[in-house]
C-alpha cells in the first residue's frame, strides 16, 4: 500500500519537478555587455541612439549597450553589412534612461525591452567625468555591489566627457564598444599607459578609503576608443588626470606595470635609441620616522628584454649592457620622480600607497600621523632608487 | 566495503564529521571574523581551533566512557535523572538553532545569488525534505554521503580557489595586531562556538564499530575542517580585503566571481562555487536531525528514534523563519555563541569531572 502510495505521489510531483522558477530562457534575455553612468542632464533631454525615458527626479542618467543577436551572427558571418539597429553599422542596441536610483532605471527600461535585462555578461562600467568629480563613487555605483546578477571581474573606466558617449561610439574593429574595450584592457602585456582595473579591486579601494588611478576612456570624433591614462581618485570622487607617460610611471612605481617599454639613448653613442621591452617591474618601499616625520625610499627593480636598437647598430655586448642598464635606471628614476612630485604638489593624492604602506608595516608610528596625513603627505620627503637588469636581447645577438 | 548495520568506521565517522562541520558558517564567517579582528583573521579562526580542540576531545573522552549509550542516557547516569534530562534538553535546543540557523543562511544564500525567483519556502522544505529523507535511514547512509560529497565537492572547491589566488594582495593581511592581541584572543574565544557540530561526538560513539578510534577521528577531521576554512577565509580577504569583506554578504562568493581562469568553460566562477556549497550544507542539517532524534528518544526511553525526526524537522524550519530579516538574521542567533561556548566545553569538562569523580562508566 505504502509503495502504491509513494509511486503515485512521484508520478503527481513529476510535472512540478520539471522546471524552475527561475528559468529564463537564453533567446529571453538581453545581455547587458555594458553600462555607462553619468548625471543626469539638467534639460533632462538624452541624447541616445536608442530609446529614452525618465524615471523619478533625474540625478543619474544610465546607458546600456545590448547585442542584438540576430545582426551579431550577420554582422560576424557577413563582414559587417548587417548594420546596426540604428543605422551606424554596430548591431548593438543603446538604451538610455534618467532616474533617481540606477535599479529604478532599470526597471523602467524594463519597459522597452521585450527581452529581460541580463546583467550576468556585463564586461565595462563607465563612469562619466561629471558624476565622477561630483559624487562619491561608492555611494553613486551602491547598485553594481548589492545585485547578485553582476560579475565581480568586469572592469571600471571613468570617461573623460560623458560615459553614454563612449557605448554610443563605433569602434572599427569590434561589433560593440563594450566588446573594444574589454578586449583592449587585455593588452596590459603590451602597455602600461591605462589602469585595468576589476569591480571587486574598485570596491575594495573606494571602502578602504584609499586614493587610486583608474583607467580612463576617451572618444573621438564617435567613432574612435582610446583607454590611456588615468583619472586620480581621492575622497571616492576624481580630482584629474594623469596622462599615458604618467600613468605608466605611477605603475612602476607602485610595481604594478606588467608591460610597456622605455627608449634609451646611448651616452657614448648619441645617436643609439634603445628600445626596452619591460618584463617584470618589482616595488619595495622603505619607511623611516623620525619624530613623527616620515621619509620615504621606494626601490624598483626592472627587467627588460631589448625591442629594438636603432641608429647605429652594433653587437650588444656586456659595456653595452651596462651603459644601457645605468641610462634606463637614471630615465624610469625621472619619471618616477617627476609623477611622485605631481602627486604631492598638484592632486595630494596618495595613489602610490605611502599611507598605506605606513598603515600596514608601520602601524604604531601610522596612528599617530593618521589624522593629519592629508597634510603631511605632500611633504613627505621621497627618495627613488631603481636598479635595471635587461635578460635579453631578443632574437638578434 | 560497508557493512549494513547502522555502524561506522572511524574513517567514515572521519568523513561524516568533515561534512557536518562544512556549512555555510564559513561563506558568512568570514564576513564577521573581518568585522571582529579585521586582517588578523586567520589567526582568530586558527586560536579558535586551538581553543575548541580540548573541548572537542573532552566530548570524545567522556562519550568513550560510555561506548553503548548517547548523550541522553550517560548525562543521567553521571548527573542523575533529572539534572541530566536538563542537559540533554540543552544540547537538544542548541542543535535546534544551530540547524534552524544553517537552514536560514543557506537558504537566504541561495535565494539571493541563485533563485531569486523562488519562493524562499520551497528552497526551505526542499533542503528540509532532503535531509530528512536522508537522516531517516539513518547514520550510514549520511556517512556515505558524506564521503561522496567530500571527496567530489571540497576538492572541486580547492581546485576553484586556485583562480583566485593571482587576485590575492598580501598586504590586506596586514597590519598584523594592530589593536594589540586582545581583540583577537577575544574572537578567538568566540571561535570555539563555530566548531558546533563537534558535538556530534556526544551521540557518534555508539554508531561507531571502533569506538576507541573516536578521538583519531575528531582530532584529524577537525584538522581538515581548519586547513579548508583558513585556505577559504584567507584566500577570499586576501582578495577583497577585511574592510570590504565585512560589508558583504558572503566574501568567498565575490572573491571566486572576480577570478576567471583564462579559456576556462566556466566563467562566473561563483556560481559555480555557490552551486557546489548548497550540496554540502545537506549533511550538516541532516546530521544535526538524525542526533536530535536520538538524544529525544533516549530522553523518553524511546526504541525508535526515526519518527522524531519528522516533527524535529518542523521544528528547525520554524526555527529557520524567525529572524525576519537579514540583518535580524545575524544578531538573532547571536546568542549561539555562548550557548555554543557552554555546550562545547563546559558542559562536557563538568560531566567528564563529575564522571571521573565519581568513577562512573558505561558498560
Amino acid at each position: 500500500m505504502m509503495r502504491a502510495i509513494a509511486a503515485m505521489a512521484l508520478v503527481v510531483l513529476m510535472p512540478l519537478l520539471s522546471g524552475c522558477w527561475d528559468k529564463v530562457e537564453i533567446d529571453r534575455r538581453a545581455f547587458v555587455l555594458g553600462a555607462a553612468v553619468d548625471l543626469a542632464p539638467q534639460s533632462g533631454k538624452v541624447e541616445s541612439h536608442g530609446p529614452t525615458e525618465t524615471a523619478g527626479r533625474g540625478s543619474f542618467m544610465l546607458t546600456l549597450e545590448v547585442p542584438v543577436l540576430r545582426l551579431t551572427s550577420a554582422a560576424g558571418g557577413g563582414g559587417g553589412t548587417g548594420g546596426g539597429l540604428h543605422g551606424g553599422g554596430k548591431p548593438t542596441w543603446v538604451i538610455a534612461s534618467t532616474g533617481d536610483s540606477v535599479f529604478r532605471i532599470v526597471s523602467q527600461m524594463a519597459t522597452r525591452s521585450n527581452k529581460v535585462l541580463y546583467f550576468g555578461h556585463q564586461q565595462v562600467l563607465i563612469v562619466g567625468e561629471d558624476l565622477a568629480r561630483q559624487h562619491d563613487l561608492r555611494e553613486a555605483l551602491d547598485f553594481w555591489v548589492r545585485d547578485p546578477e553582476f560579475t565581480w571581474s568586469l572592469r571600471v573606466l571613468v570617461a573623460q566627457g560623458a560615459a553614454k558617449d563612449i557605448l554610443n561610439a563605433r569602434p572599427e574593429l569590434a561589433q560593440s564598444a563594450s566588446m573594444f574595450l574589454r578586449d583592449q584592457l587585455e593588452q596590459k602585456r603590451k602597455t602600461s599607459r591605462f589602469i585595468d582595473m576589476n569591480l571587486i579591486t574598485f570596491f575594495s579601494k573606494l571602502t578602504e578609503g584609499r586614493d587610486f588611478l583608474l583607467g580612463r576612456v576617451s572618444v573621438s570624433e564617435g567613432k574612435d576608443l582610446k583607454v590611456a591614462g588615468s583619472g586620480v581618485i581621492k575622497g571616492g570622487k576624481l580630482l584629474g588626470w594623469l596622462g599615458e607617460e604618467e600613468t605608466m610611471a605611477a605603475q612602476l612605481a607602485t610595481g604594478e606595470a606588467q608591460g610597456g617599454e622605455i627608449v634609451i639613448h646611448d651616452p657614448e653613442n648619441p645617436r643609439t635609441a634603445m628600445t626596452l621591452e619591460i618584463d617584470s617591474t618589482e616595488r619595495q618601499i622603505k619607511a623611516d620616522v623620525k619624530d613623527g616625520r616620515p621619509s620615504f625610499t621606494i626601490n624598483v627593480e626592472m627587467k627588460y628584454a631589448i625591442a629594438e636598437l636603432n641608429g647605429s647598430v652594433e653587437t650588444v655586448d656586456n659595456e653595452m649592457i651596462a651603459r644601457a642598464e645605468k641610462a634606463a635606471s637614471h630615465v624610469v628614476e625621472e619619471m618616477i620622480r617627476a609623477i611622485v612630485e605631481k602627486l604631492q604638489n598638484q592632486f595630494e593624492a596618495d595613489v602610490l600607497g605611502l599611507g598605506s604602506y605606513l598603515e600596514k608595516h608601520h602601524n604604531r608610528e601610522w596612528k599617530k600621523i593618521a589624522k593629519n596625513w592629508d597634510r603631511v603627505y605632500p611633504n613627505v620627503p621621497v627618495s627613488i632608487k631603481v636598479t635595471t637588469k635587461i635578460l635579453r636581447t631578443g632574437l638578434a645577438f | 566495503m560497508f557493512a549494513d548495520d547502522d555502524k561506522i568506521t572511524a574513517r567514515e565517522t572521519l568523513f561524516f564529521i568533515v561534512a557536518s562541520m562544512i556549512e555555510v558558517g564559513t561563506l558568512t564567517g568570514a564576513k564577521r571574523l573581518a568585522g571582529e579582528v579585521g586582517p588578523d583573521l586567520w589567526l582568530a579562526h586558527t586560536l579558535g581551533y586551538l581553543f575548541a580542540l580540548p573541548g572537542i576531545l573532552i566530548i570524545v573522552k567522556l562519550s568513550q566512557r560510555f561506548p553503548r549509550h548517547g548523550f541522553g542516557e550517560y548525562s543521567r547516569i553521571i548527573a542523575g535523572p533529572v539534572l541530566g534530562w536538563i542537559l540533554s534538553a540543552i544540547l537538544v535546543a542548541y542543535w535546534l538553532f544551530i540547524s534552524g540557523r544553517v537552514l536560514r543562511s543557506i537558504s537566504d544564500l541561495v535565494r539571493v545569488t541563485l533563485l531569486d525567483r523562488t519562493p524562499f519556502e520551497v528552497i526551505v522544505l526542499s533542503y528540509l525534505a532532503a535531509a530528512t529523507y536522508i537522516s531517516w535511514y539513518g547514520i550510514e547512509p549520511l556517512a556515505r554521503l558524506s564521503i561522496l560529497l567530500m571527496i567530489s565537492v571540497v576538492p572541486a572547491i580547492v581546485i576553484l580557489f586556485l583562480a583566485a589566488l593571482p587576485l590575492v594582495r598580501p598586504e590586506h593581511f596586514l597590519p598584523f595586531l594592530a589593536q594589540g592581541p586582545w581583540p583577537v584572543l577575544k574572537s578567538g574565544i568566540k571561535q570555539i562556538a563555530d566548531w558546533e557540530e563537534m558535538s556530534l561526538f556526544f551521540i557518534l560513539i555508539p554508531f561507531m564499530n571502533r569506538p576507541e578510534k573516536a578521538a583519531k577521528a575528531a582530532f584529524f577531521g577537525s584538522f581538515v575542517v581548519w586547513v579548508f576554512v583558513l585556505y577559504v577565509m584567507s584566500l577570499s580577504v586576501g582578495v577583497t580585503g577585511s574592510d570590504f569583506a565585512k560589508t558583504l554578504l558572503a566574501p568567498p562568493i565575490a572573491a571566486l566571481d572576480a577570478s576567471e581562469i583564462p579559456g576556462a568553460f566556466i566563467e562566473r566562477l561563483g556560481v559555480t562555487f555557490t552551486g557546489l556549497w548548497v550540496a554540502i550544507a545537506f549533511p550538516t542539517i541532516a546530521s544535526l536531525l538524525l542526533a536530535m532524534a536520538v538524544v529525544v528518544s533516549q530522553m523518553f526511553g524511546l526504541k525508535d528514534h526515526r519518527l522524531l525526526i519528522l516533527p524535529l524537522a518542523g521544528l528547525t524550519s520554524v526555527v529557520a523563519l524567525l529572524p525576519l530579516n537579514t540583518v535580524e538574521l545575524a544578531t538573532f542567533f547571536e546568542f549561539l555563541t555562548p550557548f555554543g561556548i557552554v555546550v562545547l566545553l563546559a558542559i562536557p569538562l563538568l560531566l567528564y569531572v563529575t564522571a571521573i569523580i565519581r568513577g562512573v562508566k558505561g558498560g
